[in-house]
């Protein structure tokens, strides 16, 4: 096998969750354009038929399905829906995920815990389940979506219970990787650092460019190369990793 | 750009130091294999001519040079021929391994200072030197090498180059800081227990207990790391390490 051809993906079964747009919209691309089947999972149905016809491409299939990953009753048909049309999973992506912009003082036990629930519990059931299957299959790929403030503090913005889940889910990946790598299931995250999507462009100020060694945000195209990295036996010998994909910010 | 345009990189031109062997001579034949021309650098020059030899048999289009990077003047000499011959340099990888494996205790002033220089300031000697050149040409990509034990003190006493690897890590990221702004990426791959170093020793079937993976690690399983940081699929990624070591750490 070429080195390049080992980040091919053909006739793989992959999910990706919160999918419908941004950095989710951009994970489900590269695996398509790798020769991968996805399922595009979000909350809203209606945004998840319309990212699978925007990035349906010939030679791969591309199915929607509504769920919110923080119940498990949705994550249950969820993954029920996926062996229907696909038979099994090769490859998980956990991407769903939000932030609340609040300071600690402002942040009700209501939002805290459903930020918890979305960013961590939400990866648990999923993940759990991903991997029920690829034990029975015998291998697979699992890869979370981080986030820089899990290793940092992005100062500007104030957002404890956003970063504090994702350095939990930092060490959750880790845990399930130990746990996973008999069954030949590698686990891997990747961390975004300032990342301009649809939902974040109002949020990034320009003044922040300056806090980022390259003196620019990244975009979802950017995250594209860290996904495939770990989906594929490129990464055969890496679990438990997480790839910062931030201009360098954590330099600082 | 689609991911395999981005993921390309032929007819880069590219370095390896101490490429005449082991994981050094892997990642010359890997670059050479997608595509790059590759410059392979030993201070073993008749070793390092028989790679390069080895690659344009293969089909792929390689020179050898001599020098010995932990000497200043040798890697003065060794850019001005890569100069000549390349014109540009798109990426360098720079590896350098040697492990004493002493403990503090039988560790001279002398056995520190070495084993300091052949990891950690060959490194900051090579770095610069590229450096200096992709700073010009406003583009490049530099991948040094680490190890697990930048991370973790391995049970065989190495102290010394323990805190080398730790130490490279942390250039890697000083480096990649203060040469962001003019488009040159930095980073590191660090291995773990390869099956090439490992099998035959001693303390190598309880060393496999405590890797979650349960196997030693193949040379070709640093491809995937190494294609990524060097090529276009990274743009946006410097001053990180990517450890590829069976899941080794998380325990």
């Amino acid at each position: 096998m070429s080195i390049i051809d080992r980040f091919r993906l053909d006739g793989k079964k992959a999910f990706v969750t919160g999918a419908s747009k941004g950095i989710g919209k951009g994970y489900a691309v590269a695996l398509l354009e790798a020769g991968a089947d996805v399922a595009i999972i979000a909350r809203d149905y209606e945004a998840t038929k319309k990212a699978t016809e925007e990035i349906a491409v010939k030679g791969s299939k591309v199915i929607p399905i509504g769920g919110d990953v923080s119940k498990p009753e949705d994550v249950q048909r969820m993954l029920a829906m996926i062996l229907d049309e696909f038979g099994t999973i090769d490859i998980a992506v956990n991407n769903a995920g939000i932030c609340i912009n609040k300071s600690t003082e402002m942040m009700t036990l209501d939002e805290w815990q459903h930020v918890m629930d979305v960013n961590l519990t939400g990866v648990f059931l999923a993940a759990k389940g991903a991997a029920e299957v690829m034990i029975k299959n015998g291998g697979g790929s699992i890869i979370n979506t981080c986030s820089m403030a899990a290793h940092i503090i992005p100062e500007p913005q104030y957002h404890c219970a956003y970063s504090a889940s994702k350095a939990g889910l930092l060490h959750f990946t880790k845990s399930l990787a130990a746990e996973l790598a008999p069954y030949n299931i590698r686990v891997n995250c990747i961390s975004p650092g300032y990342t301009v999507t649809e939902l974040t462009k109002d949020v990034i100020k320009p003044s922040w460019y300056e806090r980022v060694p390259m003196h620019k945000v990244g975009s979802p195209e950017d995250l594209q190369g860290a996904l495939l990295y770990f989906a594929s036996s490129a990464s055969a010998y890496t679990t438990g990793e997480d790839l910062l994909v931030d201009g360098g910010f954590c330099c600082w | 750009m689609n991911m395999a345009d981005k993921l390309s990189i032929r007819e880069k031109k590219a370095l390896v130091t101490c490429a005449a062997k082991g994981i050094g001579r892997e990642y010359a034949i890997a670059l050479a294999q997608a595509g790059a021309y590759v410059a392979v650098v030993d201070k073993h020059f008749e070793a390092a001519k028989l790679i390069a030899e080895q690659i344009e048999k293969c089909g792929g289009r390689s020179i050898a040079i001599g020098a010995d990077i932990s000497i200043e003047t040798e890697v003065s000499e060794m850019m001005e021929q890569l100069m000549i011959a390349f014109g540009e340099i798109d990426i360098a990888v720079i590896y350098t391994d040697n492990c004493i494996a002493k403990s503090i205790m039988e560790t001279s002033l002398e056995k520190w200072q070495g084993a300091i220089r052949i990891n950690l300031t060959s490194m900051f000697v090579t770095a610069k030197a590229v450096g200096m050149v992709m700073i010009k040409q406003g583009f490049g990509s530099i991948i040094n090498t680490s190890s697990l034990a930048g991370y973790v003190v391995s049970e065989q006493p190495q102290a010394a180059y323990n805190t080398a690897k730790a130490g490279i890590l942390h250039l890697t990221r000083s480096l990649a800081a203060e040469w962001a702004p003019y488009n040159v990426r930095i980073n590191s791959i660090s291995h773990g227990y390869m099956d090439c170093e490992i099998r035959g020793r001693d303390d190598a079937k309880h060393l496999l207990e405590r890797i979650p993976m349960q196997r030693m690690g193949k040379l070709e399983e640093l491809h995937g790391a190494l294609i990524y940081l060097a090529s276009d699929a990274s743009t946006y990624t410097t001053g990180i390490d990517i450890l590829v070591d069976g899941g080794f750490r998380c325990w």
